[in-house]
Protein backbone atom coordinates (compact mmCIF):
# COMPACT_ATOMS: atom_id res chain seq x y z
CA UNK A 1 0.00 0.00 0.00
CA UNK A 2 1.58 3.43 -1.13
CA UNK A 3 1.21 6.51 0.68
CA UNK A 4 -1.05 7.68 -2.21
CA UNK A 5 -3.32 5.05 -1.63
CA UNK A 6 -3.52 5.79 2.08
CA UNK A 7 -3.67 8.99 2.25
CA UNK A 8 -7.03 9.18 -0.07
CA UNK A 9 -8.40 6.14 2.64
CA UNK A 10 -7.39 8.41 5.68
CA UNK A 11 -10.78 9.98 5.90
CA UNK A 12 -12.28 7.04 6.46
CA UNK A 13 -10.40 5.84 9.00
CA UNK A 14 -10.41 8.88 11.16
CA UNK A 15 -13.84 8.24 11.03
CA UNK A 16 -14.00 4.83 11.82
CA UNK A 17 -15.76 3.70 8.00
CA UNK A 18 -13.16 1.02 7.15
CA UNK A 19 -13.52 -2.73 8.31
CA UNK A 20 -11.11 -3.56 10.68
CA UNK A 21 -8.80 -5.62 8.22
CA UNK A 22 -8.28 -2.32 6.01
CA UNK A 23 -8.15 -0.13 9.02
CA UNK A 24 -5.00 -2.78 10.59
CA UNK A 25 -3.04 -2.53 7.16
CA UNK A 26 -3.43 1.63 7.58
CA UNK A 27 -2.44 1.72 10.90
CA UNK A 28 0.84 0.00 9.94
CA UNK A 29 1.71 1.93 7.78
CA UNK A 30 1.34 4.81 9.33
CA UNK A 31 3.40 3.07 12.19
CA UNK A 32 6.20 3.34 10.02
CA UNK A 33 5.51 6.37 7.80
CA UNK A 34 6.26 9.77 9.44
CA UNK A 35 4.87 11.83 6.01
CA UNK A 36 1.30 9.78 5.71
CA UNK A 37 1.44 10.04 10.00
CA UNK A 38 1.77 13.69 10.17
CA UNK A 39 -1.00 14.40 7.47
CA UNK A 40 -3.48 11.90 9.55
CA UNK A 41 -2.54 13.92 12.67
CA UNK A 42 -3.38 17.30 11.44
CA UNK A 43 -7.00 15.78 10.26
CA UNK A 44 -6.93 14.51 13.47
CA UNK A 45 -6.68 18.32 14.77
CA UNK A 46 -9.47 19.70 11.95
CA UNK A 47 -11.92 16.78 13.40
CA UNK A 48 -11.20 17.89 17.16
CA UNK A 49 -11.75 21.59 15.98
CA UNK A 50 -15.05 20.97 13.70
CA UNK A 51 -16.12 19.15 17.15
CA UNK A 52 -15.27 22.64 18.67
CA UNK A 53 -18.30 24.06 17.14
CA UNK A 54 -21.48 23.20 19.06
CA UNK A 55 -24.73 23.81 17.49
CA UNK A 56 -27.64 26.35 19.32
CA UNK A 57 -30.14 24.16 21.89
CA UNK A 58 -32.93 25.32 19.82
CA UNK A 59 -36.43 23.34 20.50
CA UNK A 60 -39.27 24.18 18.19
CA UNK A 61 -42.53 26.25 19.55
CA UNK A 62 -45.25 23.71 19.01
CA UNK A 63 -48.08 26.12 19.70
CA UNK A 64 -46.37 28.73 17.10
CA UNK A 65 -45.66 25.23 14.81
CA UNK A 66 -49.96 24.69 15.02
CA UNK A 67 -50.80 28.16 14.62
CA UNK A 68 -49.08 28.56 11.27
CA UNK A 69 -50.77 24.87 10.28
CA UNK A 70 -53.73 26.45 11.31
CA UNK A 71 -53.39 29.70 9.33
CA UNK A 72 -51.92 27.57 6.42
CA UNK A 73 -55.66 25.74 6.23
CA UNK A 74 -57.52 28.92 7.00
CA UNK A 75 -55.34 29.88 3.58
CA UNK A 76 -56.30 27.17 2.06
CA UNK A 77 -60.01 26.65 2.73
CA UNK A 78 -60.40 30.45 1.78
CA UNK A 79 -58.70 29.74 -1.56
CA UNK A 80 -60.66 26.66 -2.01
CA UNK A 81 -64.28 28.99 -1.12
CA UNK A 82 -62.93 31.23 -4.08
CA UNK A 83 -62.36 29.05 -6.16
CA UNK A 84 -65.64 27.10 -5.64
CA UNK A 85 -67.60 30.59 -6.16
CA UNK A 86 -65.59 31.35 -9.21
CA UNK A 87 -66.92 27.85 -10.40
CA UNK A 88 -70.36 28.03 -9.63
CA UNK A 89 -70.68 31.54 -11.38
CA UNK A 90 -69.27 30.31 -14.50
CA UNK A 91 -71.37 27.32 -13.82
CA UNK A 92 -74.90 29.51 -13.53
CA UNK A 93 -73.36 31.53 -16.45
CA UNK A 94 -72.95 28.79 -18.75
CA UNK A 95 -76.67 27.63 -17.83
CA UNK A 96 -78.23 31.17 -18.25
CA UNK A 97 -76.91 30.97 -21.49
CA UNK A 98 -78.15 27.79 -22.97
CA UNK A 99 -81.61 27.53 -20.81
CA UNK A 100 -82.18 31.16 -22.35
CA UNK A 101 -80.70 31.10 -25.55
CA UNK A 102 -78.46 34.51 -24.78
CA UNK A 103 -77.59 36.00 -27.71
CA UNK A 104 -74.97 38.86 -26.80
CA UNK A 105 -74.40 41.38 -30.11
CA UNK A 106 -71.68 44.07 -29.98
CA UNK A 107 -72.95 47.13 -32.23
CA UNK A 108 -71.64 50.24 -33.40
CA UNK A 109 -73.19 52.25 -30.51
CA UNK A 110 -74.76 49.79 -28.34
CA UNK A 111 -74.07 46.14 -26.96
CA UNK A 112 -77.05 44.20 -26.99
CA UNK A 113 -78.47 41.22 -24.77
CA UNK A 114 -81.12 38.92 -25.97
CA UNK A 115 -82.93 36.00 -25.41
CA UNK A 116 -85.02 33.47 -26.60
CA UNK A 117 -85.12 32.37 -30.54
CA UNK A 118 -83.37 34.51 -32.91
CA UNK A 119 -85.51 37.11 -34.86
CA UNK A 120 -84.29 38.36 -38.19
CA UNK A 121 -82.05 41.73 -38.46
CA UNK A 122 -84.34 44.48 -39.46
CA UNK A 123 -81.38 46.39 -41.35
CA UNK A 124 -80.64 42.60 -43.35
CA UNK A 125 -84.45 41.98 -44.57
CA UNK A 126 -84.56 43.57 -48.21
CA UNK A 127 -87.24 45.40 -49.45
CA UNK A 128 -89.57 44.84 -52.64
CA UNK A 129 -92.60 42.70 -53.61
CA UNK A 130 -91.42 39.52 -54.72
CA UNK A 131 -89.01 38.35 -51.02
CA UNK A 132 -90.22 41.31 -48.13
CA UNK A 133 -88.88 38.37 -46.11
CA UNK A 134 -85.61 37.56 -47.66
CA UNK A 135 -83.63 37.44 -44.43
CA UNK A 136 -79.65 37.93 -45.00
CA UNK A 137 -77.28 35.66 -43.09
CA UNK A 138 -76.43 36.14 -39.93
CA UNK A 139 -74.58 34.90 -36.87
CA UNK A 140 -77.13 32.79 -35.15
CA UNK A 141 -75.94 29.95 -33.46
CA UNK A 142 -78.49 27.47 -34.83
CA UNK A 143 -79.82 28.75 -38.77
CA UNK A 144 -81.94 26.05 -39.84
CA UNK A 145 -83.95 25.87 -36.55
CA UNK A 146 -84.41 29.46 -37.28
CA UNK A 147 -85.59 29.25 -40.53
CA UNK A 148 -87.80 26.27 -39.90
CA UNK A 149 -89.90 28.41 -36.79
CA UNK A 150 -89.82 31.35 -39.53
CA UNK A 151 -91.79 29.64 -42.08
CA UNK A 152 -95.26 30.04 -40.97
CA UNK A 153 -94.85 33.62 -39.91
CA UNK A 154 -93.50 34.32 -43.06
CA UNK A 155 -96.60 32.33 -44.89
CA UNK A 156 -98.80 34.65 -42.34
CA UNK A 157 -97.14 38.44 -43.59
CA UNK A 158 -97.46 37.03 -47.14
CA UNK A 159 -101.18 36.39 -46.45
CA UNK A 160 -101.89 39.44 -44.04
CA UNK A 161 -99.87 41.64 -47.11
CA UNK A 162 -101.50 40.40 -50.01
CA UNK A 163 -104.82 41.27 -48.10
CA UNK A 164 -103.42 44.36 -47.46
CA UNK A 165 -103.10 45.32 -51.24
CA UNK A 166 -106.43 44.24 -52.04
CA UNK A 167 -107.89 46.17 -49.23
CA UNK A 168 -106.27 48.91 -50.40
CA UNK A 169 -107.22 48.19 -54.15
CA UNK A 170 -110.86 48.00 -52.93
CA UNK A 171 -110.96 51.52 -51.19
CA UNK A 172 -109.27 53.10 -54.39
CA UNK A 173 -112.21 52.08 -56.47
CA UNK A 174 -114.83 52.77 -54.24
CA UNK A 175 -113.35 56.18 -53.84
CA UNK A 176 -113.34 56.67 -57.75
CA UNK A 177 -117.29 55.51 -57.69
CA UNK A 178 -118.15 57.76 -55.41
CA UNK A 179 -116.01 60.92 -56.95
CA UNK A 180 -118.10 59.90 -60.21
CA UNK A 181 -121.34 59.90 -58.24
CA UNK A 182 -120.30 63.15 -57.05
CA UNK A 183 -119.38 64.90 -60.50
CA UNK A 184 -122.83 63.44 -61.79
CA UNK A 185 -124.80 65.09 -59.46
CA UNK A 186 -123.07 67.93 -59.38
CA UNK A 187 -124.13 67.75 -63.42
CA UNK A 188 -127.70 67.47 -62.36
CA UNK A 189 -127.65 70.56 -59.87
CA UNK A 190 -126.57 72.34 -62.64
CA UNK A 191 -128.74 71.42 -65.05
CA UNK A 192 -131.43 71.72 -62.76
CA UNK A 193 -130.29 75.03 -61.94
CA UNK A 194 -130.66 75.95 -65.30
CA UNK A 195 -134.05 74.87 -66.12
CA UNK A 196 -135.11 76.65 -63.01
CA UNK A 197 -134.03 79.48 -63.95
CA UNK A 198 -135.40 79.71 -67.32
CA UNK A 199 -138.32 78.73 -65.84
CA UNK A 200 -138.56 81.67 -63.43
CA UNK A 201 -137.60 84.05 -66.28
CA UNK A 202 -140.41 82.43 -68.30
CA UNK A 203 -142.59 83.03 -65.21
CA UNK A 204 -140.94 86.63 -65.54
CA UNK A 205 -142.09 87.52 -68.74
CA UNK A 206 -145.79 86.25 -68.20
CA UNK A 207 -146.28 88.32 -65.17
CA UNK A 208 -144.59 91.56 -67.08
CA UNK A 209 -146.74 91.10 -69.89
CA UNK A 210 -150.02 90.36 -67.47
CA UNK A 211 -149.35 93.75 -65.71
CA UNK A 212 -148.72 95.56 -68.95
CA UNK A 213 -152.21 94.41 -70.07
CA UNK A 214 -153.94 95.62 -66.75
CA UNK A 215 -152.69 98.98 -66.88
CA UNK A 216 -154.12 99.26 -70.71
CA UNK B 1 -32.06 4.57 14.27
CA UNK B 2 -35.61 4.75 12.87
CA UNK B 3 -36.70 1.92 15.55
CA UNK B 4 -37.51 4.75 17.81
CA UNK B 5 -40.25 6.22 15.90
CA UNK B 6 -42.04 3.57 14.04
CA UNK B 7 -44.85 3.37 16.90
CA UNK B 8 -45.32 7.04 15.97
CA UNK B 9 -45.28 7.59 12.42
CA UNK B 10 -49.22 5.45 12.21
CA UNK B 11 -50.27 8.34 15.00
CA UNK B 12 -48.48 11.09 12.79
CA UNK B 13 -49.81 10.64 9.68
CA UNK B 14 -53.29 10.32 10.86
CA UNK B 15 -53.14 13.52 12.57
CA UNK B 16 -52.73 12.79 16.08
CA UNK B 17 -51.22 15.73 17.43
CA UNK B 18 -49.33 13.59 20.65
CA UNK B 19 -47.69 11.60 17.90
CA UNK B 20 -46.32 14.47 15.99
CA UNK B 21 -45.24 16.25 18.93
CA UNK B 22 -43.14 13.27 20.14
CA UNK B 23 -41.45 13.24 17.28
CA UNK B 24 -40.62 16.60 16.88
CA UNK B 25 -39.46 15.98 20.23
CA UNK B 26 -37.33 13.05 19.24
CA UNK B 27 -35.95 14.83 16.26
CA UNK B 28 -35.64 18.34 16.96
CA UNK B 29 -31.78 18.42 18.35
CA UNK B 30 -30.49 16.60 15.14
CA UNK B 31 -32.18 18.71 13.21
CA UNK B 32 -31.46 22.05 14.45
CA UNK B 33 -27.47 20.47 14.36
CA UNK B 34 -28.46 19.70 10.99
CA UNK B 35 -29.66 23.73 9.60
CA UNK B 36 -26.95 25.46 12.23
CA UNK B 37 -24.15 23.56 10.66
CA UNK B 38 -25.35 23.94 6.83
CA UNK B 39 -26.27 27.38 7.04
CA UNK B 40 -24.15 28.67 9.83
CA UNK B 41 -26.12 31.23 11.47
CA UNK B 42 -27.37 30.51 15.18
CA UNK B 43 -30.23 33.23 14.60
CA UNK B 44 -31.99 31.00 11.69
CA UNK B 45 -32.27 27.97 13.17
CA UNK B 46 -35.39 28.34 15.18
CA UNK B 47 -36.99 29.82 12.07
CA UNK B 48 -35.77 26.83 9.79
CA UNK B 49 -36.56 24.14 12.17
CA UNK B 50 -40.23 25.43 12.74
CA UNK B 51 -40.08 25.24 8.71
CA UNK B 52 -38.91 21.97 8.75
CA UNK B 53 -41.32 20.68 10.92
CA UNK B 54 -44.42 22.63 9.15
CA UNK B 55 -43.12 20.60 6.28
CA UNK B 56 -43.79 17.17 7.57
CA UNK B 57 -46.60 18.02 9.10
CA UNK B 58 -48.31 19.06 5.79
CA UNK B 59 -46.20 15.93 4.02
CA UNK B 60 -47.29 13.39 6.70
CA UNK B 61 -50.07 11.62 4.18
CA UNK B 62 -47.58 11.18 1.24
CA UNK B 63 -44.70 9.41 3.38
CA UNK B 64 -44.50 6.07 2.83
CA UNK B 65 -43.45 3.56 5.19
CA UNK B 66 -40.14 2.51 4.22
CA UNK B 67 -37.79 2.06 7.34
CA UNK B 68 -36.11 5.09 6.18
CA UNK B 69 -38.09 8.33 8.32
CA UNK B 70 -34.61 9.79 9.00
CA UNK B 71 -33.72 10.21 5.62
CA UNK B 72 -36.97 11.80 4.78
CA UNK B 73 -36.94 13.53 7.50
CA UNK B 74 -33.15 15.40 6.31
CA UNK B 75 -34.34 15.50 3.12
CA UNK B 76 -36.91 17.60 3.85
CA UNK B 77 -34.69 19.91 5.99
CA UNK B 78 -31.80 19.71 3.21
CA UNK B 79 -34.29 21.02 0.93
CA UNK B 80 -35.25 24.00 3.71
CA UNK B 81 -31.86 24.73 4.45
CA UNK B 82 -31.45 25.11 0.36
CA UNK B 83 -33.93 26.77 -0.20
CA UNK B 84 -32.94 29.61 2.53
CA UNK B 85 -29.30 29.29 0.97
CA UNK B 86 -31.25 30.20 -2.70
CA UNK B 87 -32.23 33.35 -1.28
CA UNK B 88 -29.72 34.66 0.70
CA UNK B 89 -27.32 33.71 -2.06
CA UNK B 90 -26.93 37.93 -3.18
CA UNK B 91 -26.62 39.00 0.53
CA UNK B 92 -23.84 36.02 0.60
CA UNK B 93 -22.49 37.41 -2.41
CA UNK B 94 -21.97 40.83 -1.29
CA UNK B 95 -20.62 39.96 2.20
CA UNK B 96 -18.05 38.14 0.23
CA UNK B 97 -16.91 41.24 -1.49
CA UNK B 98 -16.11 43.46 1.31
CA UNK B 99 -15.62 41.23 4.24
CA UNK B 100 -14.36 37.93 2.83
CA UNK B 101 -10.40 39.14 3.43
CA UNK B 102 -11.21 40.54 7.30
CA UNK B 103 -13.14 37.48 8.06
CA UNK B 104 -9.95 35.23 7.54
CA UNK B 105 -9.22 33.49 10.81
CA UNK B 106 -6.67 35.12 12.63
CA UNK B 107 -5.15 33.72 16.04
CA UNK B 108 -4.63 36.55 17.83
CA UNK B 109 -8.09 38.42 17.80
CA UNK B 110 -10.08 34.89 17.40
CA UNK B 111 -8.95 33.46 21.20
CA UNK B 112 -11.96 33.18 22.45
CA UNK B 113 -13.77 30.06 21.98
CA UNK B 114 -17.17 31.45 20.77
CA UNK B 115 -15.32 33.47 17.95
CA UNK B 116 -13.47 30.17 17.48
CA UNK B 117 -16.28 28.46 16.56
CA UNK B 118 -18.31 31.24 14.43
CA UNK B 119 -14.93 31.26 12.06
CA UNK B 120 -15.32 27.55 11.56
CA UNK B 121 -18.71 27.38 11.59
CA UNK B 122 -18.63 30.13 8.86
CA UNK B 123 -15.96 28.17 7.25
CA UNK B 124 -18.16 25.09 7.08
CA UNK B 125 -21.07 27.06 5.71
CA UNK B 126 -19.10 28.49 2.88
CA UNK B 127 -18.04 25.06 1.76
CA UNK B 128 -19.39 24.51 -2.30
CA UNK B 129 -22.70 22.60 -1.63
CA UNK B 130 -22.03 19.44 -2.31
CA UNK B 131 -19.00 19.27 -0.16
CA UNK B 132 -20.64 20.92 2.32
CA UNK B 133 -23.81 18.49 2.66
CA UNK B 134 -21.70 15.48 3.17
CA UNK B 135 -19.05 16.97 5.33
CA UNK B 136 -21.87 18.08 7.50
CA UNK B 137 -23.86 14.83 7.49
CA UNK B 138 -21.09 12.68 7.72
CA UNK B 139 -19.20 14.42 10.99
CA UNK B 140 -21.97 15.98 12.60
CA UNK B 141 -24.95 13.91 12.14
CA UNK B 142 -22.97 10.57 12.10
CA UNK B 143 -24.34 9.22 9.20
CA UNK B 144 -22.29 6.85 7.00
CA UNK B 145 -22.10 7.04 3.56
CA UNK B 146 -24.23 4.49 2.43
CA UNK B 147 -27.48 6.12 4.45
CA UNK B 148 -26.39 9.65 2.75
CA UNK B 149 -26.49 7.56 -0.73
CA UNK B 150 -29.54 6.59 -0.54
CA UNK B 151 -30.58 9.99 0.60
CA UNK B 152 -29.08 12.28 -1.77
CA UNK B 153 -29.21 9.12 -4.74
CA UNK B 154 -25.49 9.86 -4.87
CA UNK B 155 -22.66 6.85 -5.31
CA UNK B 156 -21.49 6.38 -1.80
CA UNK B 157 -17.85 6.42 -3.29
CA UNK B 158 -18.67 10.14 -5.28
CA UNK B 159 -19.51 11.16 -2.03
CA UNK B 160 -16.35 9.73 0.07
CA UNK B 161 -14.28 11.58 -2.87
CA UNK B 162 -16.81 14.69 -2.01
CA UNK B 163 -15.69 13.96 1.59
CA UNK B 164 -12.32 13.90 1.66
CA UNK B 165 -11.88 17.38 -0.97
CA UNK B 166 -14.20 19.03 1.99
CA UNK B 167 -12.05 18.38 5.04
CA UNK B 168 -8.31 19.08 2.29
CA UNK B 169 -10.08 22.58 1.99
CA UNK B 170 -10.89 23.37 5.46
CA UNK B 171 -7.73 22.38 6.69
CA UNK B 172 -6.15 24.09 4.56
CA UNK B 173 -8.37 27.50 5.18
CA UNK B 174 -8.22 26.87 9.33
CA UNK B 175 -4.54 25.70 9.32
CA UNK B 176 -3.86 29.17 11.27
CA UNK B 177 -6.73 28.67 13.31
CA UNK B 178 -5.97 25.03 14.10
CA UNK B 179 -2.38 25.89 14.58
CA UNK B 180 -3.62 28.45 17.52
CA UNK B 181 -5.90 25.51 18.91
CA UNK B 182 -2.96 23.40 19.17
CA UNK B 183 -1.09 25.59 20.97
CA UNK B 184 -3.72 26.87 23.62
CA UNK B 185 -4.13 23.34 24.67
CA UNK B 186 -0.47 22.66 25.63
Amino acid sequence: MNCTNVRERLPELLYESLSLAEAEKLNDHLAHCLACKSEFASLQDLQRTLDSVRAPDESVHLPTLYRCIADLHQKKTKRWRRTALSMAGIAAAVIVVIAFRLETRLGPEQVVFRWGTSIPNPNSVTSGKSDPMSIAPTDSPNPPASEAELQPMRGLIYALADDMDKLSREVETRDRRQQQAIGRLQENLAQVRIIMQRQFNARQVVLDSSNKGEDQ
Amino acid sequence: MDNDETDLLPGWQSGDPAAFGALVRRWQAPIARFVFHYVGRRDLVQDLCQEVFLRVFLAAPRYQESGQFSAWLYRIALNVARDFARRRQPERELRQDSELVSDSPNPETACEQEELADLVSRAVAELPEPLRVVLVLRHYQGMNFEQMSRMLHVPASTLKSRFAAALARLRDQLAPLIRHTEESNT
